[in-house]
């Protein structure tokens, strides 16, 4: 069943350039990626922290400032069976694409509303400047408050303040406000980050109910596996700035193939489990001085000798599974020592 | 390794095109000032020229209705202004410091006094107050009584900055350990926390000469002080007393306008830079930011 | 309620204290100088050459003492320092003798603040919303330029730029009036006459003050904005797409007015200075030209009065910016 996709990622580099007393840095955080999204479906991207996730995605999202460099690579949207590259665009049209085809929700939700407008009047601003035609002051907080219930959450959060809002209300403010308009895509950034466990189940529901009734794409972004095996449909792992390996959930976590994915499912504890667990021996490496070959392969125990010298490729092995690692051979269910 | 690095500074401040006009307009100022010494007149002597010359060869910007060379007046009074801000800015910053360190070290009770004080400070009208004291001792008013005078009330603005930095030191790593090793609070504080605060302490300086020297001629335009001594407020005080502009004796006014003008423009661009340069967020911007 | 008790209470404490401080400041420093002024004023009577007995001089000594206020004790000249300022009473004015104090202040306080009411309101508006766009709009070459016009501008002191707007407007350009409140002989009236007499002559003063107000809340407006624009509801307003101008109006400049209106506070004392020495450049009839009159016919008792007026104004002048600013806070509104 070949389904649409939605939004498509070529060869993408994004690097930060820093200029330190005349020395140039680059900070690779998104080094050579190429990914598909498909029309609803909730697709996760994991990873552990500083290895390029939030870049990733704000470069899906069209966010480059400096010192962040689009060096490379396409991001091309689906619009209206065109494929676009959004950095092809006109400013305006890519304001115009903001909200109506893709939304964002970014790390630290919580202060993302400004503290002296009501909770309705920002809505109000982030339709108003999205939609053509002239709306009417009525019709669109009655929009809101469709939407609100919707979603389940309280009427009279409309007339507050953010400050007087917990965080984690703050939190759902914004996933509604980012979904008002039926966007086609939602990146969430860890929006379950910084929540107590309670809260971070709201969350989820919520973002599961969106899911459920708009029927579109969400690109969720976490560290947090657990939050992934809920809820998400695909997963890539990223680590050093590429995607090492790619899959459905369940295979992901019941056959891990590289050898980081299987440290990082088998650390993961389970019910009953009484064994000693393992994470992956050393650190990840500096984004700005990567080790040449295989970025693993320094902590990896089954190094080969190409894998120091030529980074490895995304390979199909067969059931939506891809992999990067010297180590697989294309084909059916390669497994790995 | 120390010279050597505040050489490195000076270099690093004179890429911003504000401290680099800053400075070279102080310089020329400063050599003005330093030019008094070698003047063939008495600044305090009248009648010591033909009255009223427009600007000669022989008299570079002319002779005031006082009998005097306006250009040799105008060293000494740059000279003269510059001496008691630097008096008063020395005075206010000991002062300043104190205040700053103790409220921020301290904290609790003496903290809310001293600021309370110090905001009260800040909030009273100060010319009025300034007025009424240099009324009373118009007389025996001294270039260093006036420094002093000014110091005194300037110091209030600059305690605040300085306790808030003291306040965020004292949270860092470095203040537990000294005092846990049992240092006197005196020492704590000198040894530990003034390498940091003097950065500030010197673009307040500027900051508060400029005031200084802006109280100076306020108070002499009020005609406060001793207006036998030559200073940029004296010059303005008696061209207007002798109505410069209506007798067309422009040169005589237009000249400590202009000087006092560079002079201040001069110092805030350097009071600003400076700031910019040590402000750590600045400095990260100065760090990033390359284009595509 | 409650929002009363904590807001307001605490600020009405800090009011009178502050009066409260001002005004003991302004009782010991006189007491603190080694000059009498009493002895100053008979010094300078007797050495007009005119020849009085002891007795008469003793008399005037002691009639003088009372109306310095200095009879007494230092405690009992205290209490009837307040005694008197509860009842409006500065005592008469030397320079004027006998009007009282009091009355020459009624006569120009409003002069002064009619001056600074207009020009603080319209420089601190200005320089908001300018330096709101200067700070916001910081890449663009217009911005840059404005920013830079504003850094030279503002450190000119407010009598320098007077004197230069007087010789340029009213002597080289004679456009307007030299000096003075209203055209001299008239009463004050409601016509249109006397309106535009007042405009035509207040125009430099309140220009002078407009121009170097409005560059020093433009130049701290933009600092502010500087650091608005790196808050996380700013970026991502500007992620979302919004309009370049509202989020400049509705996101950065309407969160830099909080600070601003602090700062206006904590600014009155300044503001009120500059405005008392431009007023005396430009011989307006307001505080400053009083107080310059009174500094050089010594007359003690004025100058009291007007730093106790000054002083009692720029406090009141905080408490009520004080009470405006919750409502332009919500947190502060609402817990």
């Amino acid at each position: 069943m070949k389904k649409n996709v939605v939004i498509k990622v070529e060869h993408l580099k994004s690097y930060y350039i820093l200029d330190i007393y005349g020395t140039k840095k680059y900070i690779k955080a998104v080094n050579d990626v190429s990914l598909e999204f498909y029309e609803n479906e909730v697709y996760g991207i994991a990873g552990e922290s500083g290895c390029g996730k939030s870049t990733l995605v704000k470069s899906i999202f069209g966010l480059i400032t400096p010192p962040l460099s689009l060096m490379g690579g396409k991001v091309l949207y689906n619009l209206n069976g065109r494929m676009t590259n959004l950095y092809e665009l006109e400013d305006k049209e890519c304001n115009a694409l903001k909200w109506n085809f893709i939304s964002y929700i970014p790390q630290g939700s919580m202060s993302v509303l400004n503290p002296v407008l009501k909770i309705k009047d920002i809505f109000k601003d982030f339709i108003e400047d999205h939609i053509d035609r002239k709306m009417d002051k009525h019709e669109i907080y009655t929009a809101i408050e469709n939407h609100l219930e919707q979603l389940g959450l309280p009427m009279k959060i409309l007339n507050a303040y953010p400050h007087q809002l917990s965080g984690g209300m703050r939190q759902r403010v914004t996933i509604a406000l980012a979904t008002i308009l039926k966007p086609k895509v939602i990146i969430a950034d860890e929006p379950t980050t910084a929540l107590d466990v309670v809260v971070q189940r709201g969350v989820i529901q919520l973002l599961r109910e969106i899911h459920s009734l708009q029927k579109n794409t969400i690109i969720l972004v976490t560290h947090d596996m657990g939050v992934h095996a809920n809820i998400a449909d695909r997963i890539g792992i990223m680590y050093a700035g590429r995607i090492i390996e790619e899959g459905n959930v369940k295979e992901i976590f019941e056959n891990p193939i590289h050898p980081y994915t299987k440290y990082l499912i088998f650390s993961l504890p389970k019910f009953g489990d009484k064994t000693r667990k393992e994470s992956a021996p050393g650190n990840p490496p500096s984004l700005s001085n990567l080790p040449p070959g295989c970025e693993f392969h320094p902590r990896c125990p089954y190094t080969l000798d190409i894998c120091k010298t030529n980074a490895p490729f995304l390979i199909d092995i067969g059931n939506d599974h891809k992999v990067a690692c010297w180590l697989v051979k294309e084909g059916n269910n390669a497994k790995t020592p | 390794m120390r010279r050597g690095g505040s050489l490195k500074i000076l270099k690093d401040l004179l890429r911003d095109r504000k401290f680099k006009f800053g400075f070279i307009v102080l310089c020329i100022l400063a050599s003005l000032a330093l030019l008094s010494f070698l003047s063939p007149y008495d600044p305090t002597l009248w009648n010591v020229a033909p009255r009223d010359l427009p600007p000669s060869l022989e008299h570079i910007l002319g002779t005031n209705s006082k009998g005097q060379d306006v250009f040799w007046e105008m060293t000494f009074a740059l000279r003269n202004s510059i001496v008691v801000s630097m008096f008063a800015a020395f005075f206010s910053r000991i002062i300043a410091i104190l205040v700053g360190l103790i409220a921020g070290y301290k904290g609790g009770i003496t903290d809310r006094i001293l600021m309370f004080i110090s905001d009260s400070f800040l909030i009273m009208p100060l010319l009025l107050l300034l007025l009424l004291i240099a009324s009373l001792v118009r007389e025996s008013l001294s270039l260093f009584t006036l420094g002093l005078i000014l110091g005194i009330f300037g110091w209030a603005w600059d305690a605040r900055v300085i306790r808030s930095q003291v306040l965020s030191l004292r949270e860092r790593e470095f203040s537990f350990t000294a005092v846990l090793s049992g240092s006197k609070t005196f020492s704590i504080v000198m040894k530990e926390y003034l390498p940091f605060i003097l950065p500030i302490v010197f673009s307040t300086f500027i900051n508060n000469m400029s005031w200084a020297i802006g109280m100076e001629i306020t108070l002499a335009i009020f005609g406060l002080s001793n207006l036998d001594i030559p200073t940029l407020g004296t010059m303005l005080h008696w061209a207007i007393h002798y109505q410069a502009i209506l007798l067309g004796v422009w040169w005589w006014i237009l000249t400590p306008i202009l000087i006092s003008v560079f002079l201040f423009v001069s110092l805030y661009l350097l009071s600003v830079s400076i700031g910019e340069y040590l402000d750590p967020r600045t400095r990260l911007q100065r760090i990033g930011m390359v284009k595509k | 309620m409650n929002f009363l008790k904590r807001y307001l209470l605490p600020r009405l404490l800090v009011y009178f204290l502050v009066i409260f401080l001002g005004i003991t400041l302004i009782f010991i420093i006189p007491r603190l100088m080694p000059t009498d002024p009493v002895q100053e004023m008979i010094n300078t009577i007797t050495s007009q050459g005119a020849y009085l007995d002891p007795e008469a001089i003793k008399k005037l000594e002691d009639t003088l003492r009372e109306l310095y206020g200095l009879k007494g004790s230092l405690w009992e000249q205290y209490i009837n320092l307040w005694k008197r300022l509860f009842k409006g009473d500065f005592g008469p004015s030397f320079f004027q003798f006998p009007t009282p104090v009091i009355d020459l202040i009624k006569q120009s306080l409003p002069w002064t603040l009619g001056l600074l009411t207009i020009t603080t309101i319209t420089s601190w508006v200005l320089g908001l919303i300018l330096g709101g766009f200067v700070g916001y709009f910081y890449k663009k070459k217009w911005a840059k330029l404005i920013d830079g016009i504003a850094m030279v501008i503002r450190p000119i002191p407010y009598y320098i730029l007077a004197l230069t707007l007087l010789i340029l407007f009213a002597y080289i350009f004679p456009i307007f009036p030299i000096g003075g409140g209203a055209s001299i002989g008239r009463t004050f009236q409601f016509n249109w006459c006397f309106i535009w007499s007042v405009i035509k002559h207040g125009f430099l003063p309140a220009m002078s003050l407009i121009i170097i107000g409005t560059a020093v809340w433009l130049q701290t407006t933009r600092l502010i904005v500087q650091n608005i624009l790196a808050e996380d509801f700013v970026i991502y307003a500007k992620s979302a797409g919004l309009r370049e101008r509202k989020i400049a109006l509705r996101y950065t400049i309407r969160n830099a007015m909080l600070p601003q209106i602090t700062g206006l506070t904590l600014s009155l004392g300044q503001i009120f200075s500059g405005a008392l020495i431009t007023e005396v450049v430009y011989s307006y009839p307001g505080l400053g030209t009083l107080a310059y009159n009174a500094i050089n016919s010594g007359d003690y008792n004025l100058l009291m009065g007007i730093t106790t007026i000054s002083i009692i104004a720029i406090a009141t002048g905080m408490l009520v910016i004080d009470l405006i600013y919750p409502f332009f806070d919500p947190r502060i509104r609402y817990r």
